[in-house]
């Protein structure tokens, strides 16, 4: 790569960021808390007080608890010291997913367009809003990626001594955010493994295994030391964590949940899927919709199967494949329900192998088509940029994409 | 040169970084058991046939959560006799109504639980302060049978066997039962009125006192905030009180 791709590159992934930064935080201080929101706070103070998990999804791990506190503690019980690490994590995730692709395909076309996926789809946007764990996680296994990918490149060992335990203890945080990083990490611990093993060095090989097994879990154990504080000892966090797991498991959801929407199989196949969310305030209702950009969502299936068979014939370019399809399959396949917000352990993946295909189709059709599709991306981004920050109501356009996720409707026709 | 001088020192970084992570973890468990060890108040156990064993008669749960946290009981497995579960949560709603806007209200938790504090919730007032950790309940064989049909269906068994039900509390063990529990470290014990039903004081003085659990704070309850609690399952509460206070004199 030379100089100017490279400043090309970096160019135009801070461009799109700066573009995501702006998507994520215009109007957010304005926007009302949804009640998830509102005992988020509550379940931070819980924790960091008392070790206690209550309030909104209390099976899961705890780390939001943690980072919730901190930035209320930073900027205080408003929109910002609740959805501070939300924004921070969806802005720059849409920069790493950028790099992360790069680094593993050197495409800058499709690194850039994954990126630019990233920063206008209406579901990434809906959560970097929100101050929940989903972007958090989301944020931590694309950063843990890049790190383990960094650490070999070029099957050089120089950086891999800080690289690889940085990218372990990232991992850490996301599996201390929410389970979904786990799956990314399932995929790193063999694609690194089998490159120290070309390096002919066994203590390396235990390095890359510690770094990327025992570190991570080692920094989730860490989150849970409020809870330990009640008295708990080790073989109660295993019972805690067996109990939860299968709480997580067989979680139905709560009351109001829509069971039309909770197939995860159909994500990608149903552009009208969304997950909608009510507050009221000011005097008015506010509801936000979450759903994704159909123009690049229709596109992910039909990409990974075009890339898988490629990879197959070229024998490589299966690791975007494998960061897709590993996460995917247990949701795709889950018994029980599935929100729509679980999305945002697969999409970043997703993008890749749509930026990737529409790159390839790029080269071979050329500019026009490109960018008549980039722009009507754009376009329909914003067409459903009001659902994301709670104006679903405010435009009469979108009011029938809210009644379909409204809860209260879509009950009455299961 | 150079680069053997890099790979020299990268081959050291990795060999060191492996050790330092295997005793960062092996740090890491110690600690946060021993930690979560210390966090348990104990007090002088007893034997249950113990003379020395300190027991206290409360009329109400008020009372004893009262006792609890004036002793500053902390991170403990309880140990209760009784036909009810005393765990009904409180709901979110009423303790949260109003809160649903930018600054979120600070709230004293605890607090709003206790000024909520029933017979019906009392047990899951003390988990939430985290008084106790763990419930080992003792249920009349009839109430235990009753739970046991309906196990499968909650969402909170984890596991469920002819002579036990293990729930839980987001992770903290609720342990169902109609025998008394072998536990080795010492527990808080109580005895709630309901629990003779079926009983009487010197059936049961005799069952516990066969016992091997050992009991640091021991409470009876005679749960007169409890309404399905009978004036003639309370009389007996006083009989069992009044024959080990007997058996001491």
């Amino acid at each position: 790569m030379t100089a100017e791709q490279k400043n090309f590159l970096y160019a135009a992934l801070i461009l799109i960021t700066l573009a995501g930064v702006f998507l994520r935080f215009w109007g957010v201080i304005e926007q009302p808390p949804i009640h998830d929101e509102v005992m988020t706070a509550y379940a931070a103070d819980s924790y960091i007080e008392r070790g206690q998990f209550m309030y909104v999804m209390p099976h899961h791990p705890k780390l939001r608890n943690i980072l919730v506190d901190l930035s209320m503690n930073m900027f205080g019980r408003g929109a910002a010291g609740l959805r501070g690490f939300s924004l921070l994590f969806g802005c720059l995730s849409v920069l790493l997913l950028g790099l992360l692709l790069y680094r593993i395909s050197s495409n800058t076309t499709a690194s850039c367009l994954a990126a630019f996926f990233l920063a206008v789809d209406p579901m990434h946007i809906t959560f970097s809003r929100q101050a929940i764990q989903e972007v958090h996680t989301t944020f931590f296994f694309i950063l843990g990626t890049l790190l383990a990918v960094l650490s070999v490149r070029d099957e050089k060992e120089e950086m891999i001594w800080w690289l690889l335990p940085l990218s372990g203890i990232v991992f850490g945080l996301g599996l201390a955010s929410k389970g979904h990083a786990l799956f990314p990490l399932l995929v790193c611990i063999p694609y690194i493994i089998s490159k120290t093993l070309k390096l002919k060095d066994p203590g390396l090989t235990i390095f890359a295994i510690l770094s990327l097994t025992v570190l991570p879990l080692t920094v989730f154990l860490l989150t849970y030391i409020p809870w330990f504080d009640r008295g708990y000892d080790l073989s109660d966090w295993l019972f805690m964590q067996q109990a939860l797991s299968k709480e997580i498991a067989t979680h139905q959801g709560s009351s109001g949940d829509v069971f039309k929407y909770t197939q995860a199989w159909q994500w990608f196949i149903n552009p009208l899927m969304a997950y909608g969310n009510f507050s009221y305030s000011g005097g008015k209702p506010h509801v936000t919709v979450a759903m994704g950009n159909p123009l690049v969502w229709l596109l992910v299936l039909p990409s990974s199967f075009y890339l898988l068979f490629k990879a197959l014939k070229q024998k490589k370019g299966l690791i975007v494949l494998f960061l897709f399809w590993i996460p995917y399959l247990p949701l795709a396949l889950a018994l029980r329900p599935i929100q729509m917000l679980s999305s945002l352990g697969v999409i970043p993946f997703a993008f890749c192998l749509v930026g990737l295909t529409v790159s390839e189709i790029k080269m071979k059709t050329g500019a026009k088509y490109f960018y008549a599709y980039l722009t009507a991306v754009l376009l329909a981004a914003m067409l459903l940029y009001p659902l994301a920050i709670g104006k679903a109501l405010d435009y009469g356009y979108l009011r029938s994409i809210t009644e379909r996720a409204n809860p209260h409707t879509i009950n009455q026709n299961p | 040169m150079h680069d053997m001088g890099k790979k020299t020192f990268t081959r050291i970084a990795v060999r060191a970084g492996s050790l330092v992570i295997a005793f960062f973890f092996i740090y890491s468990l110690y600690t946060l058991h021993t930690n979560g060890l210390k966090a348990r108040v104990y007090y002088t156990a007893y034997g249950l046939n113990d003379t020395a064993t300190p027991i206290t008669l409360f009329k109400n749960s008020y009372e004893v959560d009262t006792f609890y946290k004036t002793r500053g009981v902390h991170g403990r497995v309880l140990v209760n006799f009784g036909r009810f579960l005393n765990f009904v949560g409180i709901e979110n709603d009423d303790v949260f109504k109003n809160a649903d806007s930018f600054p979120v209200k600070r709230l004293n938790i605890m607090e709003e639980y206790e000024k909520r504090l029933t017979a019906r919730n009392f047990l899951w007032i003390a988990m939430q302060g985290n008084i106790i950790r763990e419930i080992d309940y003792v249920l009349p064989d009839a109430v235990f049978e009753e739970k046991g049909r309906t196990a499968w269906n909650e969402q909170d068994v984890f596991k469920a066997t002819p002579d036990r039900i293990i729930a839980h509390e987001w992770g903290s063990r609720r342990i169902l039962s109609n025998h008394i529990p072998d536990i080795i470290e010492p527990v808080v014990l109580n005895i709630d009125a309901s629990f003779f039903s079926n009983t009487d004081a010197v059936s049961l003085a005799q069952e516990i006192k066969k016992s091997a659990l050992k009991a640091d704070v021991v409470t009876l309850n005679l749960s007169e905030d409890n309404p399905d609690v009978t004036e003639k399952e309370r009389e007996e509460l006083r009989k069992f009180a009044e024959l080990l206070k007997g058996e001491r004199e």
